[in-house]
Order: structure tokens, then sequence, then C-alpha cells
């Protein structure tokens, strides 16, 4: 059922004629097949008689044509669809101008998820309570700073396990970190230092899995560091910035989208889409980290992922029995 | 202690040699004082920790390893010893890290001599067992919980098992067209939809007027038909094949008239079905026959805007659909809806015809303006001919 195979060089010739038969009939997107088609083969002939090139050139640019006419046409039609930002993303996704990225959690994948970069602070109930007390976290942060409070490599080499560099983080002090809650345990002596900042925290939907989450720390980025791309650990949380110290030109890319910083206006996002940050002024950037669940996730599911982490970090602690 | 190289030299080779003759305590003593001069390789901290095993101290063992890996991280024997240290001290979750690492600079250096083989493929028992053990331990500990198999939702389910490394993760890769933003979800379940029960209602009636149909020769075609007025495109042997035949009630946006006149019930049914009207893509509704022996390879669809539903007919058993990392089978009056995006395939392996009324629907989280705007933008495609 299958045509026969002709010699390459008659099948290409065969393909530019029916294009060419399609194009003064004034049918671009068939001619544009099969000269599509024509540019394929060629691309995988060896070589070609040289009177090929020139009608192979022709197809060509008529297929850039097309191509150009035809997002021309469509642009224009969706110009003023108005149906918000994720009909837009897709058009430049199906223009080639934006990448498609999904969930690649580097532990624990939870399934049937929406794949969303950034979720907008207008979805979540706590968050206008919290951005009001920005002046007096951004308060107690300076206090911080100004007493010489030290923070700890955001990356740090984890005792008994094999060295994981990462993208040469690990012990780098250019992302500094000032713990408040660290993997699911609060650190009594920092929050002590920040009691403004622990009663903002209070109304907000903290993810608590075991040993995991949550953590809450005061991240600094030094002037000039660049947190590569990466993944983070587990998608049944999205990860809160409140911006305390923001330069402007300061960002963050999620999958394909970038957003700077602004003072006091969180950002919500999904951090096991690739992600990556920078600091490229010559000050300080400084936001308010924290966890929160995801808010697809029902309250048995999300008891289930907190036992499913208790239950791993219950394993093999206890001594093997002789 | 100040010492230098010849005077280290001399204790390790006199270290060695202690250890040779079955005097750890003396090799330990004196490959230590080489160590505490700081002048020590991965060599030297490797034969210190030999020393110190043999020497019956596990503890100054495990800190000749720490400090040989802390050398030289990828040494392979220092992996597997400092898997075997954490494994004696019962912490399985530190040795499965070493264990796993030793496994992968194993698979990476490739040809190994004897005795190091040997190590590896201990290891590798090691870590099959503590895998099953952490499967067995996941299991009962969210029992305990009170997260048993039977307490658990379908994704917490298949969470589990992505987690143990069962199932795989499957995204939507549609061919033509990505929406962003959605779940990725293989089966929507048909509780879900309130319109469901009225189609599912309606089988026995559309049953009949399919049989009546099928009575007849030729009503069916295959699936795929070449398109004269493109270039042959073969989909895995599909194309023109009647192994895969269809007959539409819409076809090109539109109901088939003469169709439509011989199937009220189905017509019917459907009137309560969210059909999305996307320019001359959809819907697309039409009974879908898979010949005896006929195999649908995976593949995915070109827009991940709507859902594909099917409505089972005839369906003789040993016929099954996988959507991504999940397989069902076709049940006469239940529905299966699913996204068509994530990669799928379908089976007959029995010796008679299944077929199943299939259609499109719009996807569940597309709000009223996105579906306007979808529809809009296939109209412009389709409506583009001269540039």
């Amino acid at each position: 059922m299958a045509e026969p195979a002709p010699s390459s060089d008659a099948a290409i010739r065969d393909l530019l004629a029916r294009g060419d038969a399609y194009r003064r009939a004034g049918d671009v997107r068939a001619a544009t097949s099969f000269f599509q088609a024509a540019l394929r083969q060629a691309a995988q002939a060896g070589s070609l008689p040289r009177d090929l090139l020139e009608p192979l050139q022709s197809a060509q640019a008529h297929v850039r044509q097309a191509g150009a006419d035809y997002q021309a046409h469509l642009e224009r039609a969706v110009a003023d669809a108005g149906a918000g930002p994720r009909f837009d993303e897709a058009i430049d996704i199906l223009f080639g101008r934006r990448d498609i990225f999904h969930q690649q959690p580097s532990a624990f994948y939870f399934p049937g998820l929406p794949q969303r970069q950034f979720y907008e602070r207008e979805e979540f109930a706590w968050v206008g309570a919290l951005e009001a007390e920005t002046a007096a976290i951004g308060a107690e942060l300076r206090a911080l700073l100004d007493g010489g409070a030290s923070f700890v490599p955001y990356v740090e080499a984890e005792a008994d396990r094999p060295p994981q560099d990462f993208h040469g983080m690990q012990d780098d002090p250019s992302w500094g970190a000032y713990y408040l809650w660290k993997d699911g345990s609060p650190v009594a002596d920092n929050a002590a230092r920040c009691p403004r900042t622990v009663a903002a925290l209070e109304k907000v939907p903290m993810s608590r899995i075991g040993s995991r989450t949550p953590s809450v720390l005061f991240s600094l980025l030094q002037p000039g560091a660049h947190i590569p791309p990466h993944h983070g650990m587990l998608n049944s949380r999205l990860i809160c910035h409140l911006p305390l110290i923001a330069p402007p030109g300061c960002w963050l890319r999620v999958g394909n989208e970038t957003r700077e910083w602004e003072e006091g206006k969180l950002l919500i996002f999904d951090d096991s889409i690739e992600h990556e940050a920078m600091n490229p002024t010559a000050e300080l950037r400084v936001i308010l980290l924290f966890d929160i669940w995801r808010p697809e996730l029902s309250e048995a599911e999300r008891r289930g992922v907190s036992a499913v982490f208790e239950a791993i970090d219950g394993y093999g602690k206890a001594p093997v029995s002789a | 202690m100040r010492m230098s190289v010849q005077e280290a030299e001399a204790r390790v080779r006199a270290g060695a040699a202690a250890l040779q003759q079955g005097r750890p305590d003396e090799a330990a003593r004196l490959i230590g004082e080489v160590t505490a001069a700081g002048i020590a390789n991965a060599q030297v901290w490797l034969l210190l920790a030999h020393a110190r095993a043999g020497a019956g101290d596990p503890a100054g063992e495990e800190a000749a390893v720490d400090s040989l890996l802390a050398a030289d991280p990828q040494n392979l024997r220092g992996l597997i010893l400092k898997g075997d240290g954490r494994a004696r001290a019962g912490d399985r979750r530190a040795a499965t890290s070493f264990y796993r690492r030793a496994r992968q600079v194993a698979a990476a250096v490739g040809e190994l001599p004897p005795d190091l083989a040997g190590e590896v493929s201990r290891v590798e028992r090691v870590l099959a067992g503590f895998e099953q053990g952490y499967k067995a331990h996941l299991d009962s500990a969210l029992a305990e919980r009170g997260f048993g198999a039977d307490a658990r939702s379908a994704r917490f389910q298949q969470s589990l098992d992505i987690l143990a490394g069962e199932k795989e993760i499957f995204v939507q890769q549609p061919t033509a067209y990505y929406f962003p933003g959605l779940p990725n979800i293989q089966f929507y379940e048909r509780e879900r939809f309130d319109w469901a029960e009225r189609v599912e209602a309606a089988t026995d009636a559309i049953r009949a007027e399919l049989r009546a149909l099928m009575a007849e020769t030729d009503a069916f075609r295959p699936y795929m038909v070449a398109d004269p007025d493109r270039p042959r495109a073969d989909f895995h042997g599909l194309l023109d094949n009647p192994q895969w035949s269809s007959l539409y009630l819409w076809e090109d946006g539109k109901p088939v008239e003469k169709n439509a006149a011989r199937c009220p019930a189905a017509f019917e049914a459907l009137s309560h079905a969210p059909l999305p009207h996307i320019s001359v893509r959809a819907p697309v509704v039409m009974f879908s026959r898979l010949a005896p022996g006929a195999r649908i390879p995976p593949h995915t669809g070109m827009l991940n805007a709507r859902l594909i539903c099917h409505l089972p007919l005839i369906v003789p058993p040993g016929c099954g659909f996988r959507v991504g990392n999940e397989v069902r089978e076709w049940e006469e009056g239940k529905l299966i809806i699913f996204d068509d995006t994530i990669e799928h395939e379908a089976w007959n392996d029995s010796d008679e015809d299944r077929v199943v009324l299939i259609f499109d629907i719009w996807r569940p989280e597309l709000s009223e303006e996105e579906r306007g705007a979808v529809a809009a933008m296939f109209e412009a495609v389709d409506s583009y001919r001269d540039g």
C-alpha cells in the first residue's frame, strides 16, 4: 500500500513539482506541505544535482514567507482575545517564543497537579495580612544585619551523605540563609530575635512535612550572585518570597517566565519547575522565604504526604537487630 | 609531629606489612602517625581504615573513611566502606545513599579488578534487600498512620508507585497546540461529570443503532486516510489500514446528516455532553472499530484543550487500553474519559470486533473565555488559505 520508494532525486523533483502546481493554483498551505517534504528529503540526501539547488532555494523562500504570513495572520486573529495569561502563553509556545516546562521534583512527585509556574498573590486569603507586616519584618531583618547575625550558606554539605555539589553553590556564602524554621523545626534562638515575623506567619498555611518542611528563612543574595537553574525536591508545596530588600534588576525565572521582586509583594511559585535567580546589582537582596501547602491538595492528601515523609524518615534509624 | 616524606613512606610500608602479618593494632598506630602528620593521600587513609577495622575500632575506621572520601569523593572502596559502616550502625538510609553512589561510580568505571567487582555485586544484593525492606516499611508505616492501601486517593497511590519506581511520570505532549497550566491527569473519573449518566443510560439504544449500521457493507472506513492534497505521512502503518476504522456522526465540526438521521439516540445522548466547537476540528464523534488482533501503537494527540471520551458498546474480553502509566479495560456502558495528549495505546487481542463511541469534550479546567479564544484561534488557522 505504501508508495514505491523512487530514487531520492526523483522523489525530490516530484515533491517540488507538486508544490509548484499547488502554488500556481493558489493553495499556499498545500504547496508549503510539499515544499517542506522536499526540503526534508533534500536535507537527508547526500549530494544533490546542481539543477535542484535553485528550485530548493525557491521552495525554502516560499516556506519561510508562508510561515511569516501565517504567524502574522494568527497574531491578528488572537490579538484581542482577552482570554487571560494562560492563553497568551499558549500563543507564545505555539510560535516558539517560550518553552514548555514541567514539574520535575528531585525526590517526590505528586501527580495530577496543575503545571503552573507562578501563583498570583490575589489567590490566597492570608496574603494581605502578611504583606501588611513587611515593614516590621524588614526592621527585624535590618537589626539582624546590623547586629552581625551569622548567615549560613543556603546549600550546606550534609553529614553522612555523599557530597552532592549543587552547581558549585555548596557552602558558597553568596547565597546566605538565616533560619527561623529549618527542616520542620523552629530554630528557637533565631525565632526569638524576630517575634513580629513569627507572629505574622501564624496565619499562613505552612506546609508541615515531618523533618522536611516548613523552612522559614531570610534568604540573602550577595551582589553578583547567581543561583543556577535547578529543581526542588517536592511538588506538594509552593515556595513564597516576601521581598524585604529588593534592588531593582534582581530577578527570578521559573520555567518560561521571569519576574522581579518588589518589596512587600509576595511571589509564589512551584519550585519543582526549573528555576534560577540572580542579583546583578551592587547591593544585597534579602527576602523572607517560606513554603506553603499546594492549594490543590485535600486535607487527607496533605496528611498522606506528611505520613510518607515521616515513614521515610523513620526508616533505617534503629540499629539492625543482631 | 614533623615528619619527612621518607619517614612517612617507611611507616606506611611497615604498617602495611604489619597488617598483612596479622598485627592490625601496630599497623593502625604506624599509619595513624602518618595521617596525624597531615601528609596522607587517599591510599593511606584506605590502609588506615583497614587497619582500624582489623583492630576492632569501627568508629576509628569510619573516621578514616570520612577522611578518605574528603580527599577523593568518588573513591569506590571508600564509598562501599562508608556504606558498610552506616549499615552496621543501623542507618540504612545513609548506607543506601553511599551504596547507590558506589553503584553509579562502578557503572561509570566499567571493568573492575575481580575483588572489587565482587564487592560491587555484594553491594547490589544488599541494596536490593534494603529497597525491598524499605517498601515494606513504608507500607506498614503508612498503614499505621491511617493510610493503608484502601485509604489512599488514586493520585496519592500513584505518587507512592512513582516513589517506589514502579510507575513512570507521563506528561502532556500535544503535537500541535499546548495550553499551559493544566493538570496532567491520565484518566478523568466519570463520576466527576454530571452529564455522564445520561450518555451512559443511552448505551443500549446507541448500540442498536450501531448494529444496524454495521449490517451494511462499507459503512466504516479506515481511521487514518491519506489526504491527496498533502504528502503521505504514515502513522505506524495505520494509514488507509482497515484494522482501525470509523463511522462518523460529527465530522469536520459538523453533523454527518445521513448518519444523524439513523442515530437519533446517539445524537440525543450527546446533546448533554459539552462537545467543543472548534472550527472544522471539533466536535469529532464516531463509532470506532478495532478489528481482532489490531493494535494502535503509542502516540499522543494534537491539542490538550479537550478530553476524549469512549462509550464502550461492543467489548469482547482481551481488549485493553493504556494512557500514561495506567491500563484500563473498556466495560460496556461505562464511559472512559482521558487526556489523549498523554502517550496512549490500545489493543484488541480477542477474535471479535471492538466498537466504542468516541467523542471529545472541553477540558473542564478551561474558562468560557479560554474556550472561546481557543476556538477563535483554530478558526484563524483553518480559514487561512492565501496569506
